[in-house]
């Protein structure tokens, strides 16, 4: 434990329209997983006690496509702040410190798989995002568009029949629900494991809720952005990338 | 005395805690109670056939309960009739329902009786009737075509159910027969929708089929008429969806609806391999991951 007395030296990590983004998409995100659940699963009693806690199907219904809206709101800002990071601020967004994958990435992924495999020593030197941060933003991102797709496949039947044979609407229930569970899988059980329960993080990493952090966790986690914003006349003190 | 205040805090924190958990138990406790007492009223059994036994207390209660016995039964009136020996082995052994003459339902229901003489049920009925006077067939069908009392519980039918009681009813009764239907429609939006969370714009059984005609929709123009009731927007694709998309069994007479459902089936199997293969990766790495860093913070490094 870091004494308290000792100023910490904090880094900004995260800006006030990411955090808010982030606090957004996850109640979207419960909600939407909340709301989805209780109809594919309303032969189950919970469910339907759910749904009537919330008052009829009608309502669940609509609250399912508000936050569909929301969340979607939410790719789009997402879409205008790569424009406004790319052409505005000037930002490479294929840099080191871009959320877009890199050849890279490719290469960090092969050795932290060998870290956790005990072949390496330490894990390697990430830059301002690691590769599962990366996997789990465009996993949301991609996911929510194929997601949008067949769920507007759902809410409006009768327009996509108009020029679609009827049976792609049974296929986009398929895929509807097939990537709802593997989304909600993914995000209650590994994201918040990878982010916030490993032994390295626990209790949790609030980094993303206040946009602060250490210069020390800079150091162990991001020790590539921080040898970026650190050059050390001297060389690197991590060694070399 | 330090200790001691830490002690005594300790066991205090100690005690709170099993009260809590107390409290949890009984809140447990008192659910289960409840529901072992609601139970039976879920489970009571609300639509048995007929028998020769008629149970008073639920006529009475029931549709026709203002009905004499003789506006119905009227052969129990006629002259000379005597009541059958209840010392007579074969007495009261024919099935009740299919001895009864269902034309005296037409006297106070006409236009349901004239729609189901048009449907497919009287249809099945009268083929079956042909085939048993015809005596070519011995083996009997597995299920007898249906008549009114099949569906209907003329004793004990409630009249002024809501729309979604009917619509739950009408699934289970029809389920008797077409089991996979059943299945299939309870798993459809439609069938979600109406039986399970009770929404009554919902479609039940007879509200595509039709009451007392119950077609088959395999017949697309048929079955887009059906969808249009609702659907005020939709176009002929539109009868295209899937409802029934359950096993094989249901589209075998329709092999345009096969190779569909041949297909949603294939892209089923790969999503749910590609799902299932995507979580048990990130899984393992996930737990590997913790291994390998609590290994690391109890070398203490």
């Amino acid at each position: 434990m870091a004494d308290q007395t000792v100023r910490q030296e904090t880094f900004w990590r995260f800006s006030v329209l990411q955090r808010a983004l982030h606090l957004i998409v996850i109640l979207g995100f419960v909600g939407i997983g909340l709301t989805g659940f209780s109809m594919a699963f309303s032969s189950v009693a919970p469910a339907r006690t759910f749904v009537w806690f919330l008052g009829g199907a009608d309502s669940v219904r609509y609250l399912h496509r508000f936050f569909a809206v929301v969340m979607y709101l939410c790719v789009v800002t997402h879409v205008f702040w790569l424009f406004y990071y790319k052409f505005i601020l000037g930002g490479d967004l294929f840099g080191p410190n871009s959320i877009c994958f890199r050849k890279q990435d490719l290469l960090y992924f092969r050795d932290h798989i060998g870290y956790l495999l005990a072949l390496r020593n330490a894990p390697p030197a990430f830059d301002r995002f690691t590769y599962w941060e990366k996997l789990d933003y465009w996993a949301i991102f991609i996911g929510m568009q194929s997601m949008s797709l067949t769920g507007l496949f759902l809410w409006f039947p009768e327009f996509f029949s108009r020029f679609l044979p009827g049976y792609f609407i049974n296929i986009a229930q398929v895929l509807h629900f097939d990537e709802g569970v593997l989304a909600v899988l993914y995000i209650f059980c590994i994201h918040l494991t990878v982010g916030h329960w490993r032994p390295e993080v626990y209790p949790g990493d609030w980094t993303i809720f206040t946009g602060k952090t250490t210069k020390e966790t800079m150091m162990k986690t991001h020790p590539g952005e921080w040898a970026s914003l650190n050059p050390s006349p001297r060389g690197s003190a991590i060694g070399e990338k | 005395m330090d200790q001691l205040r830490v002690s005594l805090c300790r066991r205090n924190t100690a005690k709170k805690t099993l009260t809590l958990l107390a409290h949890g138990w009984l809140i447990f406790v008192a659910w289960l109670i409840l529901l072992i007492h609601v139970q039976p009223a879920w489970s009571e059994n609300l639509t048995p056939s007929s028998s020769w036994f008629v149970d008073m207390n639920r006529f009475l209660k029931s549709a026709h309960g203002s009905l004499t016995c003789e506006r119905c039964h009227a052969e129990i009136t006629a002259k000379g009739k005597v009541h059958p020996n209840r010392e007579d082995q074969t007495a009261m052994k024919k099935d009740s329902v299919r001895s009864y003459d269902y034309k005296r339902c037409a006297a106070c229901h006409p236009e349901a009786y004239r729609r189901f003489l048009q449907g497919e049920h009287a249809k099945a009925l009268a083929k079956e009737k042909e085939i048993q006077q015809s005596g070519l067939k011995e083996a009997t069908p597995e299920r007898l075509a249906p008549t009114c009392g099949d569906c209907h519980s003329s004793h004990y039918a409630q009249s002024k159910l809501s729309r979604v009681e009917i619509g739950s009813q009408m699934t289970e009764t029809c389920g008797k027969c077409h089991k996979a239907q059943e299945v299939s429609y309870l798993k459809d939006i439609h069938g979600r929708m109406g039986v399970f969370l009770e929404k009554k714009a919902s479609a039940y059984c007879t509200d595509c089929h039709g009451a007392h005609t119950c077609e088959s929709l395999k017949d697309k123009q048929k079955a887009f008429e059906a969808c249009q009731r609702c659907h005020r927007n939709a176009t002929i694709q539109f009868a295209n969806i899937v409802i029934h998309a359950g096993p094989e069994d249901i589209s075998k007479k329709d092999p345009e609806k096969q190779a569909n459902m041949v297909l949603i089936g294939t892209i089923k199997r790969i999503s749910q391999i590609g799902t299932i293969i995507i979580l048990a990766f990130f899984a393992l790495q996930t737990f590997v991951w913790i291994l390998r860093e609590l290994h690391n913070k109890l070398r203490g490094r």
